[in-house]
């Protein structure tokens, strides 16, 4: 049976032999048209430094469950991939880059080019500490926006995540400064005034009433300039600490390769040759399965093997195509003219 | 055995035949000689050839009378015993055609050249060879509708023509069967020109009239379910084996080869 199946295969094949080609032909051809068809595309990476120290805690709080070690670069990428994901943080990568333009064309132009931004942007660690952004693009402007604008984003976010409460305090403290310096200002005033009002006698002493309201108004000039000037040490504080988290995300998060603007296309032979690999594999397929599909329809006698297995009966003779030969009627012997055609179908 | 066409032909392994005066000729290539020659050789060698065989086919055009022919020159020029070709089949006769040169120019040539030639009538053909039809109506005796050849131990009679009412009552006629055994003390063999078992069941009569049968088929055409169910209708005939006819194989030899095909 095998023998059968292997011969009716290769007579299948051989019958229509240029036939069978015709797919794998096909397929070269359209991997060709599809490879030069594709437009060039750029890519742009940069690097950021992780700094272990500084995500000690993060790092201990992530692996508290586990006995598994998680780099801090592994971490970071995750992170920052889950960002990505958001709506938010993607459009401020978007903000500032040329994708921006884009934005006001509706919903769904926005969500396009959410997606577009997602697609072409990876990233990536590299080692324990270095992490890396990579866009591949059509455009070489916005892949590179797309680099430096994520690397961007994703510090600041950093920095943000981290004076948080600083920028609270400050905000609360600079808001209680006007107040407070009004304040101040008031009983300064209603001092002055009383002062005015009430000047000090050439002889003797103030009566005690207004000694009293005169106590009265330098207490309260006394606390509110002492409140004020609480309140300017507190914002000076919360400014401070603000900075002071700004420089520590910074040391943490250290930009070590800027992204380049790519100035040439990214060209990839091995890429090219895989790609027209698939297409020449896909035609083999599709010629096999010509050649199988020939090989299973044709249920016709064409070797001695068929007819033992299929009528159980032996091969007398396998006679080839007819040739038909006239003899010239002068001669029997030898030819005078010889055409070919076949003549034994009766 | 089978080759594929050649376009060089070996003029020195060709037979001819010859009759009516060289108005019938046939010659058959050395190859379809050679794949006859072994045939009749295994045949005889084993002594499996009986005096009357019949061959048969499934269907139409599988080549039966051409193989008989070629398988009767064969026989009577290697063996010199004395062979008759009868061809039975009213439903498509063919020896004529076959022998005739001036129908095979018209079969192979253009579309233009068969318009301007003109094709023998049957009726010309008739009245010329006037078949074994008329012997069994007796208008004719035997004699006058056998064929001789140049070779004197080769002899042909052709089906004649017979209205399609008449057939299946000549095939049953007894006078059939007489006349066949009558041949059969003329001859060593009497090769039996047989119709399409699937086309008429005629044909089951006519092949009983011969001690075995051998299959034609049309190498690459005829499906194995068409031979099947026509060895199932002759079941109760003995077979000899199978001829593949028209052989042309696409594989490169040396493939095959690797397959072991016995």
């Amino acid at each position: 049976m095998v023998r059968i199946v292997v011969l009716r295969l290769l007579e299948s094949y051989f019958r229509h032999r240029w036939l069978n080609l015709v797919p794998i032909l096909m397929s070269f051809t359209i991997g060709t048209g599809y490879i030069l068809s594709t437009p060039p595309t750029y890519s742009a990476s940069g690097r950021l430094y992780v700094s272990l120290q500084n995500l000690l805690a993060d790092l201990t709080s992530s692996n508290s469950g586990g006995s598994w070690y998680t780099s801090a670069s592994q971490t970071t990428v995750t992170e920052i991939n889950e960002l990505i994901g958001t709506q938010a943080f993607i459009r401020l990568v978007i903000k500032k880059t040329d994708l921006e333009q884009y934005m006001a064309d509706g919903p769904a132009a926005m969500d396009e080019t959410f997606t577009y931004a997602r697609k072409i942007l990876s990233v990536q660690s590299v080692g324990d500490k270095l992490v890396e952004f990579s866009a591949t693009g059509e455009d070489p402007a916005v892949v590179y926006q797309i680099v430096a604008s994520t690397m961007d984003a994703y510090v600041q976010w950093k920095i943000n995540n981290g004076y948080q409460e600083s920028t609270a305090a400050s905000t609360f403290f600079d808001n209680l400064i006007k107040p407070y310096q009004d304040e101040a200002d008031q009983a300064h005033s209603d001092l002055i005034t009383f002062l005015t009002a009430h000047p000090e006698p050439v002889r003797g002493t103030r009566p005690p009433e207004e000694q009293l309201e005169l106590g009265r108004l330098q207490t309260l000039v006394t606390k509110a300039e002492e409140r004020l000037s609480s309140a300017k040490n507190n914002a000076e504080s919360a400014r401070l600490s603000q900075a002071k988290s700004e420089s520590i995300t910074r040391q943490t998060y250290m930009v070590i390769d800027q992204p380049q603007m790519p100035q040439d296309a990214k060209t990839s032979t091995k890429k090219a040759l895989t790609t027209l690999g698939i297409f020449v594999v896909v035609g083999i397929f599709l010629s096999l399965v010509v050649v199988a599909g020939g090989a299973l329809i044709d249920r016709s006698l064409r070797f001695p093997i068929d007819v033992r297995h299929g009528l159980s009966l032996p091969v007398l003779a396998m006679v080839p195509v007819a040739q038909m030969i006239t003899l010239s009627p002068t001669s029997v012997e030898q030819s005078a003219s010889v055409t070919l055609a076949s003549t034994d179908a009766l | 055995m089978a080759n594929h066409r050649k376009q060089d032909i070996n003029y020195d392994n060709v037979l001819s035949v010859r009759a009516a005066n060289g108005a019938l000729q046939r010659t058959f290539d050395a190859d379809v000689v050679q794949s006859m020659r072994y045939m009749a050789t295994e045949l005889t060698l084993n002594s499996k050839l009986p005096p009357r065989v019949a061959l048969i086919a499934a269907l139409h055009g599988e080549g039966v009378t051409h193989t008989a022919v070629a398988l009767g020159l064969t026989l009577a020029n290697d063996t010199g015993t004395k062979v008759c070709v009868i061809e039975l089949n009213w439903w498509s006769p063919g020896m004529i055609t076959l022998l005739d040169p001036k129908m095979l120019t018209v079969t192979t040539g253009s579309k233009k050249s068969r318009k301007k030639k003109e094709l023998p009538s049957p009726q010309t053909n008739g009245m010329r060879y006037p078949g074994l039809a008329k012997a069994l109506s007796g208008e004719v005796s035997i004699d006058d509708v056998i064929i001789h050849s140049d070779m004197p131990n080769f002899d042909l009679i052709p089906a004649g023509d017979v209205p399609i009412a008449r057939r299946p009552a000549i095939a049953r006629n007894i006078a059939l069967r007489h006349m066949i055994d009558q041949l059969s003390t003329r001859y060593d063999h009497l090769l039996l020109d047989i119709p399409a078992i699937r086309a008429t069941s005629d044909s089951i009569v006519l092949a009983s009239l011969s001690n075995a049968c051998i299959v034609v088929a049309h190498q690459g055409v005829t499906s194995t379910t068409s031979v099947q169910k026509a060895l199932d209708d002759v079941k109760s005939l003995t077979m000899l084996g199978v001829v593949l006819n028209k052989v042309s194989v696409s594989m490169p030899l040396w493939i095959r080869s690797l397959v072991p095909q016995e």
